[in-house]
């Protein structure tokens, strides 16, 4: 079933083009990989989807309806900088987004926590970076939302801290939601894809599921990636 | 830890793996297999992947799946007989055909064998 779909969706800056009359339809309950160098309009296009920034011309419909106040309630989306008060103790944290959000659960956040180490008595301003990338991770992940978007979750982090996110994602992708990743690392994100989609200059390269891609054409999404960019 | 081909089918990885494993009886005393979510934890792949292993090794009839309770390894001792003597037999149809596209008669490969791999 059809969850969003964008037709002829454009974003200019000043002078420069950054999504440039994209066409897409995204499914429920599966999870997309939206990959492409620094520039290719990917953050652009999440926050678009997570209505923080209008379209220039186009549109863009979730569920049927544009992007406003409302689908912002079912739509979480991981920025890649921090946003977060940095005097807050962990556990205030999950309370703060747990009135926030009416999608928020607690309890997931609590456990979460757990899991990846993070002692809730700390304040975010006493975390080191691999542990803040962590927690923007828990946040986003404990939100029982109908799109979850994680802008670049695994850059700048080391590998064990990759390798705890890689597996957050997977345990707690709630059924119901569509999952949309954002990243350049490509080998490190394309085992737990269903669809891949290559954004190049503001345009899409390349979109197709990743199981396909490896039975018919026998190359994986990171070759597909250097086949689309490559030098 | 399984280790990927990214350029293969994820699926077809992990089957050939369960394959191993069933094999090797880690299902003898429980023939339940981990569930869907389970599965990709594990493998550390997407959970509809993981829902297409189970699929498929249904259709192949090693596995079935009971409604609300979870997915169960046949209980026939032929069928995974059956399957050791079909992967092994793959192995060594690809080895031979490598080795012979290296030269090597059956004789030299029978006496490579025997010195344990070495020259």
């Amino acid at each position: 079933m059809s969850l969003l779909k964008a037709e002829k969706l454009t974003k200019i800056f000043q002078n420069r083009m950054a999504l440039s009359s994209i066409n897409l339809t995204l499914e429920s309950k599966k999870v997309y990989g939206l990959l492409g160098p620094n520039g290719s309009g990917k953050t652009t296009l999440m926050k678009i989807i997570a209505n923080l920034m209008q379209p220039t011309s186009g549109q863009l419909l979730i569920d049927g309806e544009i992007p406003s106040i409302i689908t912002r309630a079912t739509v979480a989306y991981m920025p890649t900088s921090n946003f977060i008060y940095k005097n807050m103790k962990l556990d205030e944290v999950g309370t703060y987004f747990n009135d926030f959000f009416e999608d928020f659960n607690l309890e997931t956040y609590l456990r979460l926590l757990e899991e990846m180490d993070l002692p809730k008595q700390l304040k975010v301003s006493a975390l080191s970076s691999g542990m803040a990338a962590k927690l923007r991770v828990a946040i986003t992940m404990s939100r029982k939302a109908q799109i979850i978007m994680l802008d670049e979750p695994l850059n700048g982090i080391d590998l064990l801290t990759r390798d705890c996110i890689i597996k957050t994602i997977v345990d707690n992708a709630y059924e119901e939601s569509t999952i949309i990743i954002s990243s350049h690392l490509v080998e490190l994100l394309e085992p737990i894809l269903d669809e891949a989609i290559l954004l190049d200059k503001g345009k899409i390269a390349y979109m197709g599921n990743v199981e396909e891609l490896r039975e018919n054409e026998g190359i994986s999404v990171a070759n597909k990636y250097r086949e689309v960019f490559g030098s | 830890m399984l280790t990927y081909d990214n350029n293969q089918p994820m699926y077809k990885q992990v089957i050939a793996d369960i394959k191993k494993r069933i094999i090797n009886g880690d299902f003898s005393h429980n023939p339940q297999f981990p569930s869907t979510r389970e599965l990709a934890v594990a493998y550390k792949i997407n959970p509809n992947t993981a829902a297409r292993v189970y699929r498929e090794l249904e259709l192949q009839q090693l596995c079935y799946s009971k409604k609300g309770v979870g997915t169960f390894l046949v209980n026939n001792e032929q069928l995974v007989n059956q399957l050791k003597k079909t992967v092994a037999d793959k192995l060594l149809e690809s080895f031979l055909s490598n080795m012979s596209d290296l030269g090597f008669t059956k004789n030299e490969i029978i006496k490579k064998i025997e010195k344990g791999g070495k020259t």
